[in-house]
């Protein structure tokens, strides 16, 4: 179980990521039913090492705000309090929106961990929670 | 310019490009058809960081981070409705 912490009336968390062997805590990552993928901010994410590579191909990401350009990357394991999702692509980029964020935390990792968002009592659990590794 | 021409005058090198014309692909591609070089960069990190420094500029211009080794582009598009702040 995770909590979580109402800002602009919206519920962000802190994750942990980690990337060939190196892991980071991140803070001031929202929790999205509205974004299909996982998104994390390039400036927080640098110090993983997970910058741009030359066979990186980006995406665009278009949205209402407009289109944003971006890149994936494979990351070792994201983290949420104590559930874990091994080898998961998560997408980089700039995520210049104007407010504090560090990352979106979307449907893909949500769903994959059996994610129960309860904004009653401000917390996430996970229902897989153990069960993939 | 296209791709192909930007290839041969930048060899193996980090750009931040500007699409003067593109299209869509049936299958959520964009295609440059036109392309401009805006920044020659000396890595991937700055290249982004050049991207972002002009997507925040000018929002509705096409800009991308790209390295020259890729042969052809194919920038898969996705639709996302955005976070909005109350």
């Amino acid at each position: 179980m995770m909590q979580l912490a109402l800002k602009y009336n919206l519920p962000f968390t802190s994750i942990t990521v980690a990337y060939q062997g190196i892991t980071t805590d991140i803070p001031h990552v929202l929790i999205d039913t509205g974004s299909g993928r996982t998104i994390l901010a390039a400036d927080i994410v640098a110090c993983l090492g997970i910058v741009p590579s030359e066979k990186d191909m980006p995406y665009a990401v278009r949205g209402v705000g407009g289109t944003e350009i971006v890149f994936a990357r494979r990351v070792d394991y994201v983290k949420i309090g104590e559930y874990r999702l091994s080898d998961f692509e998560i997408e980089i980029g700039g995520m210049d929106y104007g407010f504090e964020i560090n990352g979106i935390i979307g449907t893909d990792f949500l769903i994959n961990s059996g994610a129960i968002i309860n904004l009653r009592e401000s917390y996430i659990e996970f229902e897989n929670y153990g069960g993939a590794t | 310019m296209q791709w192909s021409e930007i290839r041969k005058s930048y060899p193996n090198q980090w750009l931040v490009i500007e699409a003067m014309k593109s299209h869509i692909t049936p299958d959520n591609c964009r295609k440059p058809d036109d392309i401009a070089v805006i920044q020659t960069c000396s890595d991937g990190a700055s290249a982004m960081k050049t991207y972002r420094r002009f997507h925040q500029q000018f929002p509705l211009r096409e800009f991308y981070f790209i390295h020259t080794g890729h042969e052809e582009l194919n920038i898969r598009e996705r639709q996302w409705i955005g976070v909005r702040i109350q």
